[in-house]
């Protein structure tokens, strides 16, 4: 898979034509909203609050339509001006501001009610200038998302994380600036669809609700926390019940559209057919 | 960028806080009147700084003090919606408290990038990047 942080600056690569593209292109649109609203999910309001958020890498303003229509009112940071100006022209419901996030936020403290941010903070881990230290950009991004977050307010980041160190690197200067929380994983068993969300709460986790469960597994994934397999007891025979059901189960974990089990799965066809 | 948010920014040079708004083109776009969400922010917003900023505009008179709940003065919480939620700068700009720095607002986006955009910036990089590699 090509990464986009390595071919320019967030800043250079999002231009024009770039922007066009998050304009018609449907799997990119279809993608950005599923993002949006699991964030928003992982926010965990009750249904029917109106809340003031902020989007981190808003871009084009997909996310915020996700925000607009759950009610909420939001303000969108990007650093990239014609991306936003695609979110203007789309005529976007948020209040967009210019601003490099890997800077202190240009916000007073104890302002939004939460905040989302979808695939945009890897990018702070670049180093595009000189000068560019990524361990004191994400420092200085984490407190000034502190800052303006309210007491107890949660964060939730999707990004995609390049390797193991940069993924730690994001959790340890969150973790540094004061947040509570961690890591959750989306559909962890596969290579497509698996998504890393930061849910991070300003201060002391509110005791009253419960954490997040990532999607598709028992419990919430922790970043730590390692699963070995067990030893094989052999190999089922293809085609065999309990080797279609395997399948099955194994297509279910990586987020598959697959029909339910039933007494008919893996039974032989009568002779009629 | 609507006069909600004008409330919370700050400059993120100086810290300076409020920011003065300069518009040069103001837009009203009605939104659907929400009562509950106004009451919500109420309490966080810095009362003195939007009167203020709503006289200069010319946008009305609030009240001296901010009204505690929208049964006790639903004139003033129509007038906020109003001037909160509706009023959205189109263009103009946003100086910093101490006046050092001018922002720009153009159409509708506030561009509050600090860097490449003044020499000052750079040398506050160097400094910074020195200090970096001090440590």
């Amino acid at each position: 898979m090509s990464r986009p942080e390595h071919v320019a600056p967030p800043e250079v690569f999002y231009n024009e034509a770039e922007a066009e593209k998050y304009l018609t292109s449907s799997r990119m649109i279809e993608v950005q909203t599923q993002l949006a609203d699991r964030c928003l999910q992982l926010l965990q309001f009750e249904e029917g609050e109106e809340r003031y958020l902020l989007d981190i890498g808003c871009g084009t303003g997909l996310s915020g339509d996700v925000l607009t229509d759950k009610g909420h009112v939001w303000v969108g940071l990007d650093i990239s001006g014609p991306m936003l100006h695609v979110a203007t022209a789309r005529d976007v419901e948020g209040d967009l501001v210019e601003r490099d996030a890997g800077e202190d936020l240009p916000f007073q403290a104890n302002t939004f009610d939460g905040a989302i941010s979808v695939s945009a903070i890897q990018w702070l881990c670049n180093v595009d200038q000189t000068g560019h230290n990524p361990r004191k950009r994400l420092l200085t991004f984490f407190e000034g998302l502190y800052r303006c977050l309210r007491k107890s307010a949660r964060a939730a980041l999707q990004f995609y994380p390049e390797n193991a160190n940069q993924l730690e690197l994001i959790t340890a200067s969150a973790m540094r600036a004061g947040f509570s929380g961690g890591l959750i994983v989306d559909f962890p068993n596969s290579a497509k669809a698996k998504k890393y969300f930061l849910c991070l709460s300003a201060g002391p986790p509110d005791p009253n609700t419960a954490t997040p469960l990532a999607l598709d597994s028992e419990e919430a994934v922790k970043s730590t926390k390692r699963e070995r397999p067990r030893k094989r007891k052999g190999r089922e025979k293809m085609g065999a019940k309990a080797w279609i059901l395997k399948k099955k189960e194994r297509q279910r974990r990586q987020g598959k559209e697959v029909r339910p089990d039933s007494k008919y799965s893996g039974r032989k066809r009568s002779k009629k057919f | 960028m609507r006069i909600l948010t004008h409330n919370f920014m700050q400059c993120p040079r100086s810290k300076s806080y409020p920011m003065r708004l300069v518009p040069t083109e103001v837009e009203t776009v009605e939104t659907e009147y929400s009562g509950e969400f106004i009451e919500h922010m109420l309490k966080r917003l810095n009362w003195d700084v939007l009167r203020s900023t709503a006289s200069e505009l010319e946008l009305g008179e609030l009240p001296e003090t901010m009204p505690e709940s929208e049964e006790s003065n639903p004139e003033a919480f129509k007038l906020l919606h109003k001037i909160l939620m509706e009023t959205h700068v189109k263009s103009g700009t946003l100086v910093s408290g101490d006046g050092s720095t001018t922002y720009q607002i153009n159409n509708y986006i506030a561009n509050m990038m600090t860097t490449s955009t003044d020499p000052s910036t750079s040398n506050e990089q160097q400094k910074e990047s020195e200090d970096v590699d001090m440590e």
